[in-house]
């Protein structure tokens, strides 16, 4: 049952983290770059005042997606927190006999991506928090929400890149494209 | 480090994510924002967001059905480990996507949107969301039957 449990928690960890980032980049790219061409024509003032409205309901999304990134970020990282310290050696087993350890290249250590991953997802949600602060938005809203787009693209990038290298590593020798179903009994 | 697969992948996520939240935004967001204009800006503006959005998403469409096709070529081996589980699992992925395609589609073909657009709209963001759900467990259980099929094959390999 506790794995029932664990395994729940994992994967919702999961969903959640995805659905939070699907959030917060689709709604930085419709505020940033497709509301404000919609809307050059009316006056500066009603721009403004739909701006705010939008920045507001958009506030609570953000505050509420950036927690539960994190939370859900913490949540995945101890799950596979064994393979991002898989960054120096890792031992394979061929036949049943252990190899002799093998030192990763720093390119192919997930530890490494992990923590791109983690320090640039930080900023972007640092950015994402600090222009809904306050009643009003700091200078230039605009171009740090464009900043704020393409760090989350390079953080999405990052994160897609440690999957990769994590399951390089679990499996050196991946099975490749003769492989046979498994005959247990399932 | 196969670059392609990364990349494949990376714009089958961004291209979910710009859909997923364009759809929240659209539909959840700007409502309330563009409450304060008259009937008639307020429709013009709307017709404005409606038409750029549709360019994104045709864009988003075209990317996804590409780079999905591309990543499930490559995960094809792997989901005939366990066809039982997996399969299912890949179809019911398809199958949603598909739906909310076509469910797009609908909702953003002519110049003006059908007259239940916001009911679609918040449908097809639930179906995308179950979507996303449906392919996060896929991912999850595609790399533990690897993870088991490997253990499986290293210890009938034993002297």
């Amino acid at each position: 049952m506790d794995y029932f449990y664990h395994l729940m928690i994992f994967l919702l960890a999961r969903y959640v983290h995805i659905l939070c980032a699907t959030v917060l980049v689709g709604g930085t790219l419709f505020y940033e770059m497709i509301v404000p061409p919609a809307i050059d024509e009316l006056k500066v003032e009603q721009q403004l005042l739909i701006f705010a409205r939008a920045r507001w309901l958009f506030k609570w999304v953000v505050w509420l997606s950036a927690a539960l990134i994190v939370l859900s970020g913490f949540v995945s990282t101890y799950a596979h927190w064994r393979e991002y310290n898989r960054d120096r050696v890792y031992e394979i087993q061929v036949a049943n006999q252990p190899t002799e350890p093998m030192e990763l290249a720093p390119m192919a250590r997930p530890g490494w991506w992990w923590a791109a991953h983690a320090s640039c997802g930080l900023l972007a949600v640092v950015i994402s928090l600090s222009l809904t602060i306050g009643k009003v938005p700091p200078s230039q809203p605009i171009r740090w929400m464009r900043l704020n787009l393409v760090i989350l693209m390079l953080v999405m990038f990052l994160a897609t890149v440690t999957r990769q290298t994590r399951l390089e590593a679990q499996s050196p020798n991946p099975p490749a494209k003769t492989l046979e179903p498994l005959e247990i009994g399932r | 480090m196969p670059i392609l697969v990364i990349l494949s992948r990376w714009i089958h996520v961004i291209c979910a994510c710009l859909m997923i939240g364009g759809i929240f935004f659209a539909r959840f967001v700007m409502p309330s924002g563009l409450g304060i204009l008259d009937d008639e800006t307020r429709t013009k503006v709307h017709l404005k967001i409606r038409r750029t959005f549709k360019m994104v998403i045709h864009s988003a469409i075209l990317l996804l059905l590409i780079t999905g096709i591309y990543n499930s070529t490559l995960a094809w081996d792997k989901y005939t480990l366990d066809s039982a589980l997996l399969h299912p699992l890949w179809g019911t992925h398809i199958l949603l996507a598909l739906i909310a395609f076509t469910f797009l589609l609908i909702v953003l073909a002519g110049p003006v949107p059908p007259r239940s657009h916001r009911k679609l709209m918040a449908v097809n963001f639930v179906v995308l969301l179950a979507a996303v759900a449906v392919a996060s467990t896929l991912k999850w259980a595609r790399e533990r039957v690897v993870a088991e099929h490997a253990a499986h094959v290293s210890s009938s390999e034993g002297p």
